[in-house]
């Protein structure tokens, strides 16, 4: 019982002893939150940007519990800036006073369309969000059209993740801003309501570590939602190549976007960080290591050619994000809570 | 009381019974009430006054409402189910006589190092659609439907041996503690084997028995993994809804809502409990107790049926945790679809675990944070339960009951109050601040290892005998001297038990870290979490797999350091 108390205590001085230090001359550390460091990117990073003379700390964590984290720790200011998410997280942050407007030296580079008008975050890589089906299946049925029909002519044959995660979540939204209508509950009409209704409960909801790809291919339920990097990495995997639903309003893009903080006491250095990390070089390389979309157009040329393939057969359909980020966790409520069998 | 009881009072428990007691008081309301009693009201109080959407909003949710009632259902059965296959777990290995307990009981260890989603995958290679034991079956009966693992039994199958960790750790203690010379004395006077297990055993070993029942009935209420993987659409509970909640801001409250309506039926069973345990407890009365010896079967046909029932469990225990560590050898698809070719297993997966020269770090970072949390838990368990143990007073029933607060609220809630409350200088800090410090995540982890703690080390107290104490006391031992000297050695297996399944399920958490943790100190659950997320690689699964492996190497060393025979006999050496 003594040695444990020992260790508890050695514990304490170690802890107490490492968060002093951090002398030196000048000071080019930053610590960078992200949901997107997975699969050895925040490795890579951080030693590409140690080659460029930057000392970054990448901290991962989930997407929704990023957000949550940020807000948690406005009043201490931890992060310096943020990597990742999507234009409905960061209209959160801002709603809550955490970003600070800046311009990065590729501002006019990239497409702002998909970035923050009011130039609080822009875009760095382009994931669209889809729905792909069996082509075999349908070589004799007319395929989907579009998410809206999905419930009233495919019942039971279209699989959809959970709407915990950020795919599914933007795909509902994608669905529901099309029944903007003020007077309507929640800001939407109610013919939006019956759509959406009938697309959840004709569903079948993706379970933990299910094999859904296999049920797409025997054609039990040959239809399944999916993101673009995704759907290419499954396809060269499974050998095989899927059909994607083409609404005619486009689909959904999800845009990881990088920002920095209002109250961060580092923010030339992180500008800085963000010109060299967001350019058309990096971006690039980037996109090469882990098949990524890049949202910067010279980067994107350099890119795989499967990937430069579907993004030229896919469009993005025009979502007013600052309408979502208001509204989505209140639609999330009502169809976890009503609809969902 | 009147002055001169208070300055009694104050005498008997001396100085340093006063200053445990001014600690623990203020503990308690700067870690336990203070930070959720303030998350609560923010929840709940909108524009300054109490809102009561919440109510309509679950009550009119038929998928709550079934939800609720499906995570009832499981409860109550998992109390039956799992009493029943955890007694006779005991039974096989220390009540008695069979050949090859050793092995056995390494068998039925294996839930102590692991569970959640990779433990309910491993009982899905086995009988889910694509499972060994649903492909024998389905060359013998070939009409049997493939999918027939899944909702209400499946999830009952999977929890019932999964839940079992409890009785066999501390029945097993308890069982060891049997005093021989009562069973013998009812052997003399011709009792049957049975009748000594009703009227003996079974009332000696009630306390330890009452309180794993407890903790059974809570994890049921609290079910997530299994549910979730086998549950299908027929039986879902309610903790997946409570985890959604929890992580969206505008529907925290219901979140909350639901986990107090848990939390209300947890303290209804919690106090029916107490009240049963402090009637009838029977305390064994030997001065001398001698080692409790296994008992033999005499009858032959008995005796074989109980190694068959054995062995049988064992297979439960064993094929799906030697299915899961050899499917984190091959790929993903293979651990999806539950296809397993033996010649295109691979060491890929773990190479790629140590490449970088910061992989190392985070096992670092949770090792020390689980031991330095798990042994300041025991500890402050220990002080606890000697206060509360036979003490009536207002102070020690205030100081129970705001211990086990953790209990009410997902642990979501529990970081996020936190959180809120020491974002900024308080003076209940002495004007310190903890976010942003590394002592955040630590306080986290304690708070949430509480409850649990409490419970079992306040039931080992109850084997306690009044008269060891008492003789100590008589002798002029000081509480503390008799506490370190007297009480301590005789609950030091239960003590180091709790510590280990503490420090077992902090090693990967992910729940609570997310929101605690400090960004240069990053625990080994957020890498976890990285590495097995779908969006990020195709190879997610299989990575779970393999972390859970090396998690699995990590517990089965805590275990053995601390529960197997080498270390009872380092420890009385």
């Amino acid at each position: 019982m003594k040695k444990l108390l020992v260790i508890a205590l050695a514990f304490g001085l170690f802890l107490g002893g490492c968060a002093g230090g951090n002398g030196g001359t000048e000071d080019r550390s930053l610590i960078i939150y992200t949901n997107s460091a997975s699969d050895g990117r925040g490795d890579w990073l951080t030693d590409l940007a140690e080659e460029a003379g930057f000392e970054i700390k990448v901290v991962h964590m989930g997407g929704g519990e990023l957000t949550n984290r940020l807000i948690a720790e406005k009043n201490t200011q931890i992060a310096d800036l943020v990597w990742g998410l999507n234009a409905v997280e960061y209209e959160r942050l801002k709603k809550q006073d955490l970003l600070q407007k800046y311009e990065p030296t590729w501002a006019k580079e990239v497409d702002m369309v998909l970035g923050d008008p009011e130039g609080y975050y822009y875009p760095i890589v382009v994931q669209p969000l889809m729905m792909a089906y069996n082509l075999e299946v349908f070589a004799n049925e007319e395929p989907p059209k579009d998410w809206t029909e999905l419930g009233s002519k495919f019942a039971g044959r279209y699989q959809i993740h959970p709407l915990t995660g950020g795919t599914s979540r933007s795909v509902l939204a994608s669905i529901l801003v099309r029944y903007k209508d003020p007077n309507g509950e929640l800001g939407i009409s109610q013919e939006g309501w019956d759509v959406v209704k009938e697309y959840v409960q004709n569903a079948y909801f993706i379970q933990t570590n299910e094999d859904y790809w296999s049920r797409v291919i025997d054609g039990t339920r040959p239809m399944t939602m999916i993101w673009g990097s995704g759907l290419i990495l499954n396809q060269n995997n499974l050998g095989q190549k899927f059909g994607i639903m083409q609404p005619e309003v486009g689909v959904p893009f999800v845009v990881e976007q990088l920002a920095i903080f209002k109250n961060s006491k580092k923010n030339a250095l992180a500008i800085e960080f963000i010109n060299w990390m967001g350019s058309a070089e990096i971006q690039a390389k980037f996109a090469q290591e882990f098949g990524t979309t890049p949202a910067h157009p010279d980067a994107l040329a350099e890119a795989p050619q499967d990937i430069k393939d579907l993004m030229a057969s896919v469009s993005p359909q025009d979502i007013d994000w600052k309408f979502v980020a208001e509204n989505i966790d209140s639609w999330v409520e009502k169809v976890e809570l009503e609809f969902r069998n | 009381m009147n002055d001169s009881k208070v300055f009694k009072y104050l005498r008997k428990i001396g100085v340093f019974g006063i200053v445990i007691r001014v600690f623990l008081a203020w503990f308690a309301i700067a870690f336990l009430i203070y930070p959720n009693v303030n998350l609560l009201v923010s929840l709940f109080y909108k524009n300054g006054e109490f809102s009561t959407e919440v109510f309509g909003k679950v009550l009119n949710s038929a998928r709550a409402m079934r939800s609720l009632y499906n995570s009832f259902i499981l409860a109550f059965t998992l109390i039956v189910t799992v009493n029943i296959v955890g007694i006779l777990l005991v039974l096989f290995t220390e009540y008695f006589d069979l050949k090859g307990s050793k092995i056995l009981r390494a068998g039925y260890m294996t839930t102590l190092i692991y569970g959640g989603i990779v433990l309910a995958t491993g009982y899905k290679f086995v009988y889910g659609s694509n499972g060994l034991l649903t492909r024998g079956l389905v060359t013998i009966f070939p009409d049997l439907n493939q999918n027939w693992f899944v909702g209400y039994p499946a999830v009952v199958f999977i929890m019932t041996f999964a839940l079992t960790s409890n009785h066999i750790i501390f029945l097993t203690n308890a069982v060891r503690g049997l005093d021989n010379q009562l069973i013998e004395a009812a052997q003399n006077m011709g009792e049957s084997s049975w009748n000594i297990f009703r009227k003996i055993v079974m009332p000696i070993l009630k306390p330890s028995i009452f309180a794993i029942t407890i903790l059974t009935f809570l994890t049921g209420l609290g079910a997530l993994s299994a549910p979730l993987v086998v549950g299908g659409v027929d039986f879902q509970t309610i903790n997946p809804m409570i985890v959604t909640f929890a992580n969206i801001p505008y529907s925290r409250e219901i979140a909350a809502f639901l986990a107090i309506i848990l939390g209300i039926a947890t303290m209804i069973l919690l106090a029916i409990m107490s009240r049963i345990e402090k009637g009838g407890t029977y305390i064994s009365i030997a001065k001398t107790k001698t080692r409790f010896v296994k008992q033999k079967i005499h009858s032959k046909p008995l005796n074989l049926l109980m190694h068959v029932a054995a062995y049988g469990t064992w297979l439960i225990y064993v094929v799906p945790i030697v299915l899961v560590v050899l499917f984190s050898f091959s790929d993903s698809r293979a651990i999806l679809s539950g296809n397993l070719s033996l010649d295109s297993l691979t060491i890929a997966n773990y190479q790629t675990l140590f490449v970088s020269r910061r992989a190392f770090r985070p096992y670092m970072v949770s090792v020390t944070y689980s031991i330095a949390a798990s042994v300041l838990v025991a500890l402050l368990a220990v002080f606890v339960s000697k206060i509360i143990h036979k003490n009536t007073g207002k102070f020690s029933k205030a100081l129970e009951y705001s211990m086990l607060i953790p209990w009410l609220l997902p642990s979501t809630l529990i970081a996020l109050g936190l959180l809120m409350a020491y974002d900024r200088p308080r003076a209940l800090l002495g004007n310190n601040a903890l976010l942003g410090t590394t002592y955040m995540l630590l306080m986290g982890y304690i708070i949430i290892k509480i409850p649990f703690s409490i419970r079992i080390i306040k039931s080992a107290f109850f084997s306690l005998e009044d008269s060891l104490e008492e003789s100590a006391q008589c002798m002029g031992a000081s509480a503390f001297y008799t506490l370190r000297r007297v009480i301590m050695p005789i609950i030091l297996p239960t003590v180091l038990a709790v510590i280990v399944l503490n420090f077992n399920s902090l090693l990967s958490d992910y729940d609570l870290t997310v929101f605690l943790f400090h960004p240069l100190y990053e625990p080994l659950g957020i890498v976890i979490k990285a590495a097995s997320e779908e969006t990020a690689s195709l190879n997610a699964v299989a990575m779970s797999f393999v972390y859970s492996v090396i998690l699995m190497i990590i517990s089965a060393t805590a275990l053995f350091l601390t529960q197997s025979d080498w270390a009872n006999k380092r420890r009385k050496a």
